[in-house]
């Protein structure tokens, strides 16, 4: 039992940097219907943009974190006027295709830029673990767990207690109406791209003390956020964080119980059941899967 | 029953347009299947069966000109599934792994079957598994159906890597070499010539089915899934066909790319071979069997170069996709027929270029 | 001969189709109009298996309709045409037709592989017949174009030539003319009118605007707010003053021209 209970609060760190990254997937989803495939490598730019202020440029690390952040916004913003805004109103297919060359692209870029080599970034709280009964937390995976929550109910807090919030709700769900209060659209979407891609940003750089910083460090993390953003439900907010979770602490167990080589194909599997149970998520809407 | 040309030009005329654009005009050329430029087609195939007499002795160039008529194979099945089907896959090399690892496992603990068992037994193994995934697969769509190919292409390596002494774990599987009556396959000549013919003979049967009632089904269901009952069609059961089908052909591909590397392992199989795939489809030109068959050679080019070229091969291929997509939908084969027709000349407008001279084929203008 | 008998269908709180009994004789053309939200197209979805009522049968020829799944329908010899005329884009106009012709088809996909000389056999009639519905809609030229890049009237002409092309027992229409100019709704009139007699099948043609229906039609059924108001021959229908209430007030013509 305290076997268990320790694998599952060591999902806590992982399991909160999927929910914080399949958090961002969501922001975008919410107001775009689209899933952001190259995810994954623009957050990893977000971390290596970290690694470049901090580590080449010298910066202290909460300004190094600021410039990522900001630049993880820029290019979300980016990619939303210059690439998604072109492909606008067209069947899924096409932003499914349009997002995977820009993962090739971005991933590719990357490696140019920064080459492959591992770089190490610190960690955001260092010290020794807490101890809470039978089971220790490390301090680091408390915080990440614990931010990702905080970051859920900000987000919640402003979808549905603020106007700004109510008027991207409602780009979304009925063009019209947005219209009619004033609320840019195009300003909107660019807002939810840029907000996704920093939110994803700071879950990569988050994970990048614990896996090597490399390009394609993001590869591997990204399948379980995009698993745990289907399985509480695309565009979903409380979705975002109940999948990832869930999703950390399954592929923990599995790794604990069974066999680290198997997490991807469970977790897959499981996907596969809720999505024909249920193919809007546990949270989602069912609107969105009948494209 | 009689024409009533008049009143037909006068319909023409007027009326107000229809619907937005929908999903085959992205594509470019996924219509029914066209007429193959036939000339341009007997000369690739000779040139594709004298090659080897130049080239033959060069164990490298072979090797790769067989890999490329694999590539090809697996393009066009994609093709198959996402330009004439209109289903998302992001996972094709998984099917690609199931034909490979069965041809090797097979081969290995049934020596004695003849070739054109094991190659049967691939491509069959791997439908079967298509099946399975098409059925829950049949009820997704757009974006939830990728996210599930996605992970179908994660989990076959990751089934390999843990099958233990059967699917040969982190070593992998060498592949005994099997035999064409007198001929050794475990020399490059021979493999390419069996690639070459696998290819041509998947190729006849895709066109075959895409001028059937089945292959009408398919584009029938990727243009308008939910009207298509109406005729008739049960939508559900003509994508676990369709799945199931691309699936066959990946197989067969399969067995191929097994004889061709000698030796099958997890690693060659990740996520990054099924996203090159996809890039390649897409900039070939979906819905375009050619299309998908210069895809997979810009592809194979592409990997060759990747050693020297490291992140910029990545890099290329992703802008490739995204000029494909802004620029010239219908990708590198759609340029292919714009050139040909700036230099033969311009065709009758808003024709398809595949019109076939005959007398039910004459317009009746006016 | 199709049969409703007392046919309810609601959505949550809105009744789409009250207590509604109607009958389409063989080789004959009816007619279902009314105001807009009348439940005109909810009684053709009904039929299609498009949805399920709550209450009520639909018997085709003795046939329940409704134990029968939707794609199913078109064997019973019951095809129908789309008021938002849903072609398949990416095939050419022939290809569309023939798609209306493939569930006579009896080959697998396996068959279809080899394309064996059952196979054969099946496209050439396929393309025949489809040759023949192009003729009778006077739309030849445009056999080989993408369905995608028609004008809006020939777009109309091939759905409805998809809904022909099977040799149905009966055709459902949902507002052939919607959308149409005058010229080309006098066509459309006329080419409704030879249905019976050149494809033998009953039609039940929906449409909001009288001036289109009322000429071919050999009864006339009105609907509003979910139930049937009234029904007879045109000329009948066209002077009953519950009918003409029910279109904004006014003549019988004038209301059509409000829509």
């Amino acid at each position: 039992m305290t076997e268990f209970a320790q694998l599952v609060v060591s999902a806590l760190g992982f399991g909160g940097i999927y929910a914080l990254a399949a958090l961002g997937l969501n922001v975008i989803f919410k107001t775009s219907n689209v899933v952001n495939f190259a995810f994954g490598a623009m957050a990893t730019v977000v971390a290596l943009l970290v690694w470049t202020a901090h580590t080449s440029l010298g910066l202290p690390t909460a300004a190094a974190w600021v410039l990522a952040i900001g630049g993880g916004a820029a290019l979300g913003g980016a990619t939303e006027s210059g690439f998604m805004r072109r492909v606008a109103g067209t069947p899924p297919i096409v932003s499914i295709v349009m997002t995977i060359g820009l993962l090739l692209l971005v991933e590719g870029l990357a490696g140019v830029i920064w080459g492959y080599g591992p770089k190490t970034v610190p960690t955001v709280i260092s010290g020794p673990s807490i101890a809470i009964g039978p089971v220790s937390v490390d301090r680091n995976d408390l915080f990440v767990g614990a931010f990702a929550v905080a970051v859920t109910l900000a987000l919640n807090l402003f979808y549905q207690r603020t106007r700004l919030g109510l008027a991207v709700r409602a780009v979304a769900e009925d063009p019209e109406v947005a219209a009619l209060m004033g609320v840019s659209r195009r300003w909107v979407l660019g807002l939810s791209w840029a907000v996704g891609v920093a939110l994803t940003g700071v879950a990569a750089t988050l994970a990048a003390p614990a896996v090597s910083l490399t390009p394609t460090m993001m590869d591997d993390i990204a399948v379980f956020a995009f698993a745990g953003a289907v399985l509480g439900g695309l565009g979903s907010i409380t979705g975002a964080l109940v999948g990832g979770f869930a999703v950390g602490i399954l592929s923990d167990l599995i790794a604990g119980y069974v066999s680290t080589n198997l997490q991807l194909t469970v977790v897959f599997a499981l996907i596969v059941v809720v999505l024909y149970l249920r193919p809007q998520g546990l949270f989602g809407q069912a609107a969105q899967v009948r494209q | 029953m009689s024409r009533r040309p008049g009143r037909a030009a006068a319909l023409r005329r007027g009326g107000q347009q229809g619907d937005g654009r929908t999903w085959p005009s992205w594509t470019g050329a996924a219509r029914s299947v066209a007429r193959v430029p036939v000339l341009a087609t007997l000369a690739v195939l000779v040139v594709a069966l004298v090659f080897p007499r130049f080239e033959g002795g060069n164990t490298t160039v072979m090797s790769l000109a067989t890999e490329a008529l694999t590539y090809g194979l697996v393009t066009m099945s994609l093709n198959l599934l996402m330009g004439y089907g209109g289903q998302v896959s992001v996972g094709q090399a998984g099917f690609l792994a199931v034909g490979a690892y069965t041809t090797a496992i097979v081969a290995t603990h049934f020596g004695g079957l003849p070739f054109i068992a094991v190659l049967a037994l691939a491509g069959l193994v791997t439908a079967a598994v298509g099946l399975v995934l098409g059925l829950p697969a049949a009820r997704l769509r757009g974006h939830y159906l990728a996210v599930a190919t996605l992970g179908f292409g994660l989990a076959v390596p990751e089934i390999a890597l843990n099958g233990g002494s059967l699917t040969g774990g982190y070593t992998g599987l060498i592949v005994p070499p099997q035999q064409l009556g007198p001929v050794m396959l475990n020399n490059p000549v021979p493999v390419y010539y069996l690639g070459l013919a696998v290819l041509l003979v998947s190729a006849a049967a895709i066109r075959s089915v895409l001028a059937s009632p089945t292959g009408r089904r398919f584009m029938a269901v990727r243009d308008s899934q939910d009207t298509a009952p109406a005729m008739g069609i049960n939508a559900g059961r003509t994508k676990v066909v369709l799945f199931t089908l691309s699936a066959f052909f990946c197989g067969l591909a399969g067995y191929v790319f097994a004889l061709n590397n000698s030796i099958v392992e997890y690693s060659s199989f990740d996520f990054s071979l099924s996203l090159f795939f996809f890039a390649a489809v897409i900039v070939g030109g979906l819905g375009s069997m050619w299309g998908s068959l210069i895809g997979a050679a810009l592809l194979v080019v592409i990997q060759q170069e990747a050693v020297s070229l490291g992140g910029f091969s990545e890099a290329i291929l992703g802008v490739a996709v995204v000029i494909v997509l802004l620029l010239v939908p219908g990708g590198l084969a759609s340029l292919a027929r714009r050139t040909r027709d700036a230099v033969a000349g311009p065709r009758l407008p808003r024709l398809l270029p595949d019109q076939r001279s005959s007398p039910a084929g004459a317009s009746r203008e006016g | 001969m199709l049969q409703i008998e007392d046919l309810s269908l609601s959505f949550g709180g809105v009744h789409a189709i009250e207590g509604l009994n109607l009958t389409v004789p063989d080789g004959t053309i009816t007619a279902l109009i009314g105001p807009n939200g009348a439940g005109k197209t909810s009684v053709l979805n009904v039929i299609n298996g498009f949805f399920r009522p709550q209450r009520g049968r639909v018997l085709h020829d003795g046939l329940d309709l409704l134990s029968v799944p939707p794609y199913r329908v078109i064997q019973q010899g019951i095809t129908r045409s789309f008021q938002n005329v849903a072609l398949f884009g990416g095939l050419s106009v022939t290809d569309n037709l023939i798609v209306g012709y493939d569930h006579r088809s009896r080959t697998g996909f396996a068959r279809d592989l080899l394309h064996t000389p059952k196979v054969a056999r099946h496209e050439r009639a396929a393309r025949a017949r489809a040759q023949e519905v192009l003729e009778f809609l006077g739309i030849t030229g445009i056999a080989r174009r993408r369905a995608e890049e028609l004008g809006f009237g020939e777009r109309k002409l091939v759905d409805l030539g998809r809904a022909l092309i099977g040799s149905p027992a009966l055709v459902l229409l949902d507002e052939p003319a919607s959308g149409l100019a005058e010229g080309q709704k006098a066509w459309l009139a006329e080419v409704l009118s030879r249905i019976p007699a050149e494809f033998g099948a009953a039609v039940l043609v929906i449409d909001h605007d009288m001036r289109v229906v009322m000429g071919v039609s050999s009864k006339v059924i009105v609907m509003d707010f979910g139930r049937k108001i009234a029904e007879g021959t045109p000329d009948e229908v066209r002077a009953d003053p519950v009918v003409v209430t029910a279109y904004l007030g006014g003549s019988a013509d004038g209301a059509a021209e409000g829509h």
